[in-house]
């Protein structure tokens, strides 16, 4: 069970993560660097340990700026950056999010300034949008359990067989399955907006996931922290760059992505258009889009690259040709239009009404 | 400048010709521009509003009235119709009749005057920083409790507008103007074929041998057919010329060839003369001879610069009856010693007419040569005591306005049928006269040259009557 308390200290844990490393990179550019650096804000929902070396390896090259990074959820940063022009910030350069969605919405919002397909390296045209908003990862959603609780079960290959699976064993399953609360995570609601989209079925699998009572979390961390201590049996729709290096670590994680289709999330990057940095905000963009920059993600990070020639090194061996990448566009907005998440959370709340509200 | 550009007028047909053709694909290409500019506009204003018009229809499917109260649950695919244009931005707004939002992603305003109907309206506004287009569609939704007109509005940035006009445009400018450059192409093949006959001309006139007076070998186009008639007109006149000029010098040759003989032959026939009474008789005879020769060449000269004045149009006042005078004065003084009676009658209304009444325009010393031959002429064929009568007179009338210059002889005259001949070179009436046969030759060049016309008649006093008839020249003018 995770407590609200438990929640709270997660939360809280992060906060202080972000803050000390933002507080290092501080002092090492400092003392490193004691003439004028120019120092560029990136606001972003990706964990700091997975962007540290990325951002390392870019003030190397570029030893003329120094790097901020500002580590928050993806409902928080759109909040942060769709108010920011009335409150005056310019401490803003760069926004990302894996939160597709919103970063459409924010683009859409005239919230971005173009940056040239020219520099975007090999970033494929389905993970562009404007000249502006650019994917640079490519990470299958998945589906994570743990092993040794799992043992005796086929692995499902379809959804359908995970609605079959959950329903034919209830009493095992029962508030062992777990995944992102759609409510408070943006790229949960992503995740199951698009699941409703790609298929009918995905209603049976939400059917049956409401009859094994299934457990809503509002980071990666804790559903696959569940799993690996075996408070979970199954992760649904978990981002697998995060998985995968757990169950590279952990024996006991294992993972598998469905056959009749797994989405692709990618990460997005976008210029902030008041940035008062934009020519160095530009250089990070085109690192973090350049071969080198895609390599080094691929060697030093738990990210998968978007080029494909570094993201097929890095997906797993098990992998299905099912992939269906989001299509970034303007008809992300849809499932942001207020009336129509209402109606999907209504349902949503109705479904897997939060355990301390029961 | 001045100068270039008059002589690219006068360079070249060809060049006026593709000069006034490219203006003229010019213009047209200018019209069919602007018609392709508006029309690209149109057609990516319909296929894009047509996209919007669907995104609505989709969204209004889906709306409904239940227990009163609006329900609009958006597709995906009516934002996935929008993102047909991939790089536009949306906005929008679901409200009803009353104004009242149903959902919305930005406030956008209504349309003004806009009365809900089954039709879309359109209109372009600026918002957000660029320029954006709206459409409005409604819907009347009926339920238990009341029906609504439900309305969606729709703004769509231009960007994939403007890039399908672009692609529109250029696509039909390329086409356009590869018509225009294939036209001109035509037009300069055309032009060629058309100016052929002229080349052909110009290279036949250039390789022409200069002894060579054959008309033209060329079937000439309608067009250019009068040039080339004149130019086969100006080659036969100038063959004509040239035969005239060889006859002339043929003829003045043999005429000096056979007086300087007729001098040699008297010289020799003088220098055999063993007796001094007849050698001086033979003497005297090579004299006379002598004189005739100087008088043929004198003539000959006299010829030849009338003719060479008349070429140079020398043109000056003339008064006739000064001339009259001058002439008659060198006149008298040869013939001092001669019984010839001379009169000179001007008639009053000249001589009161004021200082122009006798003016005429011409060259003096043409003029003096051909009054002084008309004299000599009446001199030498007239008897020792002929009488001479010069007179000038005034014949005005509606449309006339003449001077006429009439010397009168009591000579032996000439038959009227041997009036013409005797104005060609070398013609003499008497076989055995001292004259040269240039006489009133050159009188009748001199005439000629001025426009004047001569007249010969029998005289009142019994001989020739040779009557030279001028316009006269106003005073003023």
């Amino acid at each position: 069970m995770v407590s609200a308390h438990q929640k709270a200290m997660i939360a809280s844990w992060r906060t202080v993560a972000s803050i000390i490393a933002g507080l290092l990179c501080c002092i090492l550019s400092q003392a490193a660097w004691a003439q004028d650096r120019t120092a560029i804000d990136i606001w972003s929902t990706t964990d700091t340990a997975a962007f540290e070396s990325l951002i390392h390896a870019f003030e190397q090259a570029n030893p003329d700026i120094s790097v901020t990074y500002h580590e928050v959820t993806t409902n928080e940063l759109y909040d942060h950056v769709i108010t920011a022009r009335e409150r005056r910030d310019s401490k803003i350069d760069l926004v990302i999010s894996s939160a597709m969605d919103l970063q459409v919405k924010l683009v859409n919002e005239g919230l971005a300034s173009p940056f040239s397909a020219d520099k975007a390296g090999s970033t494929p045209l389905w993970a562009q949008w404007r000249n502006e908003l650019y994917g640079f990862t490519y990470e299958p959603i998945v589906l994570v359990y743990n092993k040794a609780a799992f043992k005796g079960y086929p692995l499902p290959r379809t959804h359908s067989d995970l609605a079959d699976l959950l329903i034919n064993n209830l009493p095992t399953f029962e508030g062992k399955v777990g995944t992102y609360d759609a409510a408070s995570s943006g790229a949960g609601y992503l995740f199951f907006t698009q699941d409703a989209i790609q298929s009918d079925k995905i209603f049976r699998v939400i059917e049956a996931l409401s009859r094994a009572k299934m457990r809503t979390y509002g980071f990666t961390s804790a559903i696959l922290d569940a799993v690996a201590s075996g408070n979970l049996i199954l992760g649904y729709n978990v981002i697998g760059t995060y998985a995968l290096e757990l169950a590279s670590r952990d024996p006991n994680v294992g993972i598998f992505q469905f056959e009749d289709y797994t989405i692709v999330m990618s990460r997005t990057a976008f210029i902030y258009k008041y940035s008062h940095k934009r020519a160095e905000a530009e250089r990070f963009m085109e690192y973090l889009l350049s071969d080198a920059g895609q390599q080094k993600m691929a060697q030093e990070t738990s990210l998968i690259p978007i080029a494909p020639e570094q993201r097929r090194l890095k997906l797993p061996p098990n992998s299905t040709n099912a992939y269906l990448p989001i299509k970034m566009g303007i008809a992300l907005l849809t499932y942001q239009d207020t009336l129509k998440r209402r109606y999907f959370l209504d349902v949503w709340n109705s479904l897997f009404k939060k355990p301390e509200t029961e | 400048m001045r100068q270039s550009s008059k002589r690219l007028t006068q360079k070249s047909i060809r060049h006026r010709l593709i000069l006034s053709m490219g203006a003229g694909f010019l213009a047209i290409l200018t019209v069919i521009c602007v018609g392709l500019w508006g029309y690209a506009q149109q057609a990516a204003n319909e296929s894009y509003d047509r996209l919007l018009h669907g995104a609505a229809l989709a969204i209004l499917e889906r709306a409904n009235l239940t227990s009163g109260e609006v329900r609009v649950d958006i597709p995906y695919s009516a934002f996935e119709i929008l993102g047909l244009a991939k790089q536009d931005r949306v906005f929008y707004r679901i409200f009803t009749q009353d104004n009242e939002t149903i959902t919305a992603s930005h406030d956008l305003r209504p349309a003004a005057n806009y009365k809900p109907s089954e039709r879309p309206v359109y209109w372009d506004d600026a918002y957000s920083g660029e320029t954006v287009r709206f459409m409005q569609q409604a819907r009347f939704l009926t339920g238990d409790a009341r029906s609504l007109w439900l309305i969606v509005e729709f703004g769509q940035t231009c960007i994939a507008r403007h890039d399908m006009v672009a692609d529109l445009f250029w696509n039909g400018f390329a086409v356009a103007l590869f018509i225009t450059i294939v036209g001109l192409l035509f037009v300069w093949i055309a032009i060629n074929r058309a100016l052929h006959p002229l080349i052909d001309v110009e290279q036949n006139l250039r390789q022409r041998d200069i002894s060579d007076f054959t008309a033209l070998p060329v079937t000439p186009p309608r067009e250019v057919a009068s040039l080339i008639l004149s130019i086969n007109g100006f080659i036969s006149r100038l063959k004509n010329n040239l035969d005239h000029s060889q006859i002339f010098i043929a003829d003045v040759t043999h005429q000096i060839r056979t007086a300087l003989s007729a001098l040699q032959g008297q010289l020799e026939l003088a220098s055999k003369e063993q007796d001094p009474a007849l050698q001086q008789g033979r003497v005297d005879k090579a004299e006379r001879q002598s004189r005739k020769t100087i008088h043929l060449t004198n003539q000959l000269l006299a010829h030849a610069m009338v003719i060479h004045r008349a070429d140079q149009k020398i043109v000056s006042d003339i008064h006739l009856a000064d001339l009259i005078k001058t002439v008659l004065q060198s006149l008298l003084r040869e013939h001092m010693k001669s019984d010839i009676d001379f009169s000179v009658s001007i008639a009053p209304e000249i001589e009161d007419g004021g200082p122009d009444a006798d003016l005429i325009a011409g060259d003096v010393i043409s003029m003096r040569e051909a009054l002084s031959n008309v004299i000599d002429n009446a001199i030498e064929h007239g008897p020792a005591n002929n009488k001479i009568d010069i007179s000038l007179f005034a014949k005005t009338g509606k449309r006339l306005n003449q001077l006429i210059l009439q010397v009168d002889d009591a000579g032996p005259g000439i038959p009227e049928d041997k009036r013409l001949k005797v104005l060609e070179r070398f013609y003499t009436t008497e076989t055995a006269s001292e004259g040269s046969g240039l006489g009133l030759s050159i009188v009748d060049e001199v005439m000629r040259s001025h426009r004047a016309r001569l007249q010969l008649g029998d005289s009142a006093l019994g001989g020739l009557s040779v009557r030279m008839i001028f316009s006269r020249k106003s005073g003023d003018t």
